[in-house]
Parts: structure tokens; C-alpha cells; sequence
């Protein structure tokens, strides 16, 4: 069936009222909560639209079918009630290609509105569900949002066009993250490190795709190779998941072990400067932020689109030096604040990680010249970033036009296959890092955006 | 300073680790651990943590490798009768609990351990959550022991202080009929002490919601597992790690005889800790046919013989083994 993307547009134009899909109970991932939430601050603080919201639990078929509970059933009369102009949907789960598959039974796809996703880096674990939105809502008025350069490069690599794929960054809470001095004190006072020791930090996920071994490695060559004091601080949960997309299976317990079997050949003076918070909440993250010097991740997550951890290190005017990879390529090239990358490159063999210039950069962010211009570079920061400063971002693209969703081309259902194959037998050729296969070519969209920043 | 550096977690593979099993003893012996899931499940651990009955390779481990067995009273009763020391090239890791199974020819490769939390909740310490579980069916608790359990748990944290703490039970229940002495009633009669001595307003989540939970921070973690087949839990571990405490330990005489070598960090909230033990100080006040765990053994081969899982043999066997053990050092 063909859809005439012009009359569904017009049917729905008339009104300005949006209808965002969110999960109902918070996300597992800390920080997909996050974004969920100033996604939605967003959205709500938007003049010329009314804002409407529907929350549907992640296992809303499961629920449906065995609690009577009717959530799609409501759904579609929702939509029906309310004649949204656009249904937006902002969270990675449920996924929304599960939700609008369910929607089917209830709701006609010429009879849907507009839609608008918003891109998280799980697109290509997904690829089965997105294989089924482009057999089914071809020539539907879609727009895609991705949160980075890379993220977008990535999709327009599996689209047939590059139309209809925009990006708005996912926004900050100002009132979460700011700069502030006072904290830095106290933080430091709180937990018995001295004003001049040189805390490096990373927070984030203990993830095997996060490098933290190698991040380990690293601090203890900074140690060695300068005269000055430094603390290295981990913050943030132990993650077991493994590198799915590769076919890496995790083990309840095998990445704590990990580090510290690293942590076992590294002489004592320096293994007691590694501190390991665990989970922390928001508010004491920010005061971690504050009391340290410099932002450190050499992550090379498959999903990495945007950065969230470094993000909130840049709101608080901390210098960060990240790989240049996925979502973080975009925090460089700006002279407000300060972020520099390690280059990446992808070889036959796997990624290539050069620390050319660590040390360099390392003692220049931690002059202390540098450290009194932190409370402007984090105003800066938080200029484009906030959810009130990017909100233009996002105006602009809900009032550009629709345009037809051409489908996405043959390398999704190559990806597939890969997939299949991954599931089937635990490994894929195609998709272990490697500039000689699949992985290469989908991923060279990950390294290959070095000049776009998010201004 | 090396200026590049190679990451390729394509070969962090935990490969030709103990956690690749033979797809032939899979089939044939992982029958029951199925029925014990999510307790039952793998997890990683540099000592190698693993069931002895559950297709692992044992003859091909590097001379000298070290395996925690997380297996309970039966299977580790059934592996020393099975297995010969001479024959065996690693060292062995039990639970403390199960000293007294370990042969005169095993005592030079066995050590042991136990499971601590850094958090212990106590009326002191009280929790603002309790998950309580366990597998509803013999291999884990029946009723009375779910009774001694809440009594030790009202005990610790006050029955007064549990209305105003969260209280959520997982019981999930598999192939009851494997493992005998098991009256469908149990279940009904479990809930009851739950409901009655506990809080009438309990949580139930499901296995997906609780491995969806990233922190248990402030939660007391209470599984009631007599430990026949299954001592050292993956759920355990699984709500340790995310920062879950628990009851204080249950001190026994027999402890002062076990001397502590090594403590192991398995998370930033919990650790093994291994001991090695003094034989004949521990023989000399510990009659081991007298321990809780011989009772249990008891029981459950008794129940078993019946349904022809466990062999009314095994009992003979036991009993015998023991005797012969201890015959030298204890007057039985």
C-alpha cells in the first residue's frame, strides 16, 4: 500500500499538538534515565505546541496479554481522540517499532500520524525492527533525530536517502550540573584529598567497550611520567553486559575481576590513588565533577551516539579528554570550553588508540591558570547544551516540512543476516572491530566525523 | 610513553575459560541445575566458580588451576566419591559448611570459603527493603525452614520496624517433582508465614524486573537455601554486587578452627573469603554425622530414593564414607 505523504501531513497539520511515547518506569541504563527526562523538559517547555504524553511499560504485550490492561488498545484511541500532529517517541525502550507493530491490530498505518524518533546508538542492535518500520511505513512522513554527527552519519549509511535525518543533542538539566567552587572544596575536604592533588576522573558504566583497563593502564604511565600528584576516580556501576553487538558474552562478576586483576601489578603508592565510588545519584556526581580536574573516557562503546558523562564533566567546566569516537567527536573544536580527543583508528586487527599527545595535554589542563577560567567555560557549555539553550535546535526541525521515509537500503538486512548468524552460532565474522568487514564500514561513521562539532 | 595502542576486546573473550562446557555432559548433567535457574546460573570469578555437575571440563584444567565449587551438599558428596585425589590436579575451593565431607586424600587440596557482605543489617542497620528468596521445592526449603528463617530475620531487624520497609519475595518454583518430599500444600503454607509473621503487603517481582535493577543499595538480601545442591547463588551474588547486605552470620564453634588465607573482592560490596582448617582440632569437638547438613542429607535421599532420583544408596554410601573417614579420629 502507498501512502500519500502530502495528505497525511495535511491531515494532521491543523493542529499543533504532539503526543510523546515514553516509558513507563525508568530506564535501566543511568544515562538514557537522564536524557529521558530532559527530552521530555524539552518538549514541555515548547510555546507553540500542546504537549501530550503517553507512558507504556517495557512489557506492555506481556501486560496486555496477561493483566487485560489494554495499553495498546488505549493507545490507538488516543490517537484517534486527539488527532496529535506528530507522535514523537523518545525512549530506546519499549522499542517503538515493537510499539507501532502492536499498534497495527487497532490502528490503521494511513490513519497514524507523522512520527518522529529520536536515535539512540542501539539502532543497529536493532536492525530486525527497523527492517520491519521500512517494509511497513514506506513513504510515511518520518523524521529520524539523532543525538550526534556520528549517530547521524550512521543512519544516513543505512538509509536510501539522506532526507529526513536531523540532530538535536540530548539537552542538560542546569539545575543538575553547574560549576561550582564551594563543592569543590568540600568534596575534597569530605573525602581527604588535598587542594593541589590532581584528580582525573571517569564516570560512566564499568563496561568492557568503556576500556577502563586501559584507562587503569594510563593513569599509572601519567604517574610515572610526572612529577605531580594525581588521583584517578571511577564513578559509576560495574556493567557485565559484555559487547553484544560483537558476540562477547558477559558474566554476572567478570568485569570487576577484570580490573582488578589490573589492578593487581600496579605498584601500591598508585593503586591507592585509584578510587572506586560505585553508583553515585546525581547530585553527588555533580560534586564529583566539581572537585575534579580533568574528564577522562577512552571508550569505544558501540552505541556510543552521544556521551552523556562527558557531558555533564563539560557542564561543569571540566576539561575532558575523550576518544575521538561516536557522540564525542562533536564536543571538540570549540574554543569556550575545553575537550581534546585521542585519535582513533580502525586497522585490520582492531581499534588503534594514539596517546601521542596525553601527557601534553593532561599538564596543560591542569594548570591552574586553566582551572580559574572553569565557571566560564561551563556557562559557555551550557549555552548550547542546557535544555533551555538547545531548545531552538529541536523548534527547528519540528517546523521543518515532512518528507516521504524512503526505507532504509540492503546493508540494514546485511547487518541481519550478521546478526542472525551472531545469534546462531555466537560470533559473526562481519562483526568483530575490524577495518576488513562489515564492522568496519558501519563504524568508519563513528571515526570518520572528526570536523563536525555540535555548534 | 607508548604512543599507540591496540584495543580489541574480540579477544576478551572469556574463552577456554572453565565456562565453555562439553555440549555432551551438558545434556546429560545439567538437568537439575536447569530446574534451580536463576540460582543455578553462571557468573564469572578468578577462582574459577562453578558447579561441579554442570558439564564442566575438570580433566582438561591447567594443572594447578583453582575451582570454587558452588555446589551444595549432594553434588559434592557424589563428586568426592566419584572423583579420586590422585586423579584430581587442581585445588579445590567448598563452602565452609561442608568441611566434614572431605576425605582423608582430598584435605591437601581443598580449602574453603564463605560469602561476606561489607553491609550487614541488623536493628541497628535496618534496611528500608527485604527481598526474601528462595526455590520452592525441597532442594532449597520447606516449610520449617522458611519458619526458622523468618524468626532469624524478625529477630535481626525487629518485626515492629518490617511494616514500614518494602518487602518483596521471588519464589519461583521448577520441576518440584525432581526432587521429592515436596507436598504441593508447602507452597500455600510458605505464603502464609510470609503474609502472617512477615507484612501482608509483599512484592512480587518478576526474574526480568529484578535483572533490570541496577542498585539494591539499602536492601537486606534473604535467601533460604539449606544448600543441598546449590551453596554459593547467583542471585546472591547478583544483589551483593549492586550493594544488597545481609543478616549477621550465625557464629559457630566450628569457625575458630578455620584459619583465614585470603579474602577476594568480587565486587565493591562483596568478597569470598578462604580458609584453610585444622583437621583433627575440628574432629575433636565436631561430630560430623551430627551436623545439620547429615540431617539434610538424610532427608533428602530418603525422599528421593522413593522417586528414584536419588538412590536410597547414596545414603549407605554416605553414611559408610563418613564412618570410614572418621573412624580414626572420633569414637562414632
Amino acid at each position: 500500500m502507498t501512502i500519500d505523504t502530502k495528505l497525511v501531513v495535511a491531515m494532521f497539520r491543523n493542529n499543533k499538538r504532539l503526543l510523546i511515547i515514553r516509558s513507563k518506569g525508568e530506564s535501566f541504563w543511568t544515562s538514557c534515565k537522564t536524557i529521558s527526562k530532559n527530552l521530555t523538559a524539552a518538549y514541555l517547555g515548547l510555546e507553540d505546541r500542546e504537549v501530550n504524553f503517553y507512558d507504556i511499560p517495557q512489557d506492555f504485550i506481556k501486560q496486555d496479554a496477561l493483566f487485560n490492561t489494554d495499553y495498546i488498545e488505549n493507545l490507538a484511541k488516543k490517537i484517534q481522540e486527539e488527532n496529535p500532529s506528530e507522535v514523537v517517541f523518545i525512549d530506546h525502550v519499549p522499542h517503538a517499532c515493537k510499539i507501532l507493530k502492536a499498534l497495527e491490530s487497532f490502528l490503521k498505518i494511513d490513519k497514524m500520524p507523522p512520527l518522529i524518533f529520536h536515535i539512540y546508538g542501539d539502532f543497529t542492535y536493532f536492525s530486525n525492527e527497523w527492517i520491519w518500520f521500512s517494509a511497513n511505513y514506506h513513504s510515511h512522513p518520518v523524521k529520524f533525530i539523532t543525538a550526534s554527527h556520528a549517530q547521524e552519519n550512521q543512519l544516513r549509511f543505512f538509509s536510501k536517502t539522506t532526507s529526513g535525518v536531523h540532530r538535536y543533542l540530548f539537552p542538560l538539566d542546569s539545575n543538575d550540573f553547574y560549576f561550582s567552587s564551594k563543592e569543590r572544596v568540600q568534596w575534597r575536604k569530605e573525602n581527604q584529598i588535598s587542594e593541589d592533588e590532581i584528580i582525573l576522573l571517569y564516570s560512566g558504566r564499568i563496561s568492557l567497550q568503556k576500556n577502563i583497563d586501559l584507562l587503569i593502564r594510563k593513569f599509572v604511565e601519567i604517574h610515572e611520567n610526572n612529577n605531580k600528584s594525581f588521583s584517578l576516580i571511577i564513578a559509576g556501576e560495574v556493567d557485565d553486559i559484555g559487547a553484544p553487538f560483537m558476540g562477547v558474552k558477559g558474566y554476572e562478576g567478570y568485569m570487576f575481576s577484570k580490573i582488578q586483576q589490573e589492578l593487581k601489578f600496579i605498584p601500591s603508592q598508585i593503586k591507592n590513588k585509584i578510587r572506586f565510588l560505585g553508583n553515585v545519584e546525581r547530585n553527588e556526581l555533580r560534586k564529583v565533577n566539581n572537585a575534579s580536574d580533568i574528564f577522562l573516557s577512552f571508550s569505544l562503546y558501540h552505541d556510543e551516539d552521544f556521551g552523556m558523562s562527558p557531558a555533564e564533566a563539560l557542564a561543569t567546566g571540566l576539561p575532558s579528554l575523550l576518544t575521538a569516537w561516536g557522540g564525542y567527536i562533536s564536543f571538540e573544536n570549540s574554543a569556550d570550553w575545553a575537550c581534546r580527543l585521542v585519535p582513533v583508528t580502525l586497522s585490520e586487527f582492531g581499534h588503534k588508540l594514539d596517546f601521542t599527545n596525553l601527557d601534553a595535554t593532561i599538564m596543560n589542563y591542569s594548570r591552574e591558570e586553566f582551572r580559574a577560567e572553569r565557571a566560564k567555560r561551563a556557562d559557555a557549555f551550557m549555552k548550547y547544551f542546557s535544555v533551555e539553550g538547545s531548545r531552538d535546535g529541536l523548534k527547528k526541525i519540528l517546523n521543518e516540512e515532512f518528507v516521504t521515509f524512503d526505507g532504509f537500503n540492503y546493508l540494514l538486512n546485511y547487518l541481519s543476516l550478521a546478526q542472525d548468524q551472531l545469534r546462531a552460532t555466537g560470533a559473526s565474522e562481519q562483526l568483530t572491530p575490524s577495518s576488513e568487514n562489515f564492522y568496519g564500514q558501519i563504524y568508519k561513521n563513528y571515526i570518520e566525523s572528526n570536523k563536525s562539532s555540535y555548534l | 610513553m607508548t604512543s599507540e595502542k591496540y584495543v580489541q576486546w574480540g579477544y576478551d573473550l572469556v574463552k577456554e575459560s572453565y565456562l565453555k562446557k562439553s555440549d555432551e555432559l551438558k545434556k546429560k548433567d545439567s538437568l537439575y541445575q536447569y530446574h534451580l535457574l536463576p540460582f543455578s546460573k553462571d557468573f564469572f570469578s578468578i577462582k574459577n566458580s562453578m558447579l561441579l555437575f554442570g558439564g564442566h571440563e575438570i580433566n582438561l584444567m591447567p594443572i594447578g588451576q583453582e575451582v570454587l565449587a558452588r555446589d551444595g551438599l549432594i553434588p559434592l558428596s557424589l563428586f568426592f566419591k566419584n572423583v579420586r585425589a590422585k586423579d584430581f590436579h587442581q585445588i579445590l575451593y567448598i563452602h565452609k559448611d561442608f568441611w566434614f565431607l572431605v576425605p582423608e586424600d582430598w584435605q591437601r587440596k581443598v580449602k574453603f570459603y564463605e560469602l561476606l557482605s561489607n553491609t550487614i543489617h541488623d536493628l541497628k542497620n535496618r534496611p528500608a527493603s527485604i527481598f526474601i528468596t528462595g526455590m520452592m521445592n525441597s532442594s532449597f526449603a520447606d516449610p520449617d525452614d522458611f519458619e526458622n528463617e523468618i524468626q532469624r530475620l524478625l529477630k535481626a531487624i525487629g518485626s515492629e520496624n518490617i511494616n514500614n520497609m518494602t518487602v518483596a519475595a521471588f519464589l519461583p518454583s521448577k520441576g518440584v517433582e525432581l526432587w521429592g518430599n515436596w507436598d504441593d500444600e508447602n507452597i500455600l503454607s510458605i505464603s502464609k508465614k510470609i503474609f502472617q509473621e512477615i507484612k501482608l503487603n509483599i512484592e512480587t517481582p518478576s526474574l526480568n524486573q529484578i535483572l533490570s535493577t541496577g542498585s539494591f543499595k539499602d536492601t537486606l538480601y534473604l535467601e533460604i537455601n539449606k544448600g543441598l545442591f546449590i551453596k554459593d547463588s547467583f542471585l546472591e551474588h547478583y544483589f551483593l554486587a549492586r550493594g544488597a547486605g545481609l543478616l549477621p552470620k550465625k557464629v559457630k564453634d566450628t569457625d575458630l578452627y578455620f584459619r583465614k588465607i585470603e579474602e577476594l573482592q568480587c565486587s565493591l560490596n562483596h568478597s569470598y573469603c578462604f580458609y584453610e582448617l585444622d583437621y583433627d582440632a575440628m574432629v575433636a569437638i565436631q561430630d560430623p554425622m551430627k551436623t545439620i547438613n547429615f540431617s539434610y542429607f538424610k532427608t533428602a535421599a530418603e525422599a528421593a530414593s522413593r522417586k528414584k532420583v536419588i538412590s536410597y544408596e547414596w545414603e549407605k554410601w554416605y553414611a559408610a564414607y563418613i564412618k570410614r573417614y572418621y573412624k580414626k579420629k572420633l569414637i562414632l
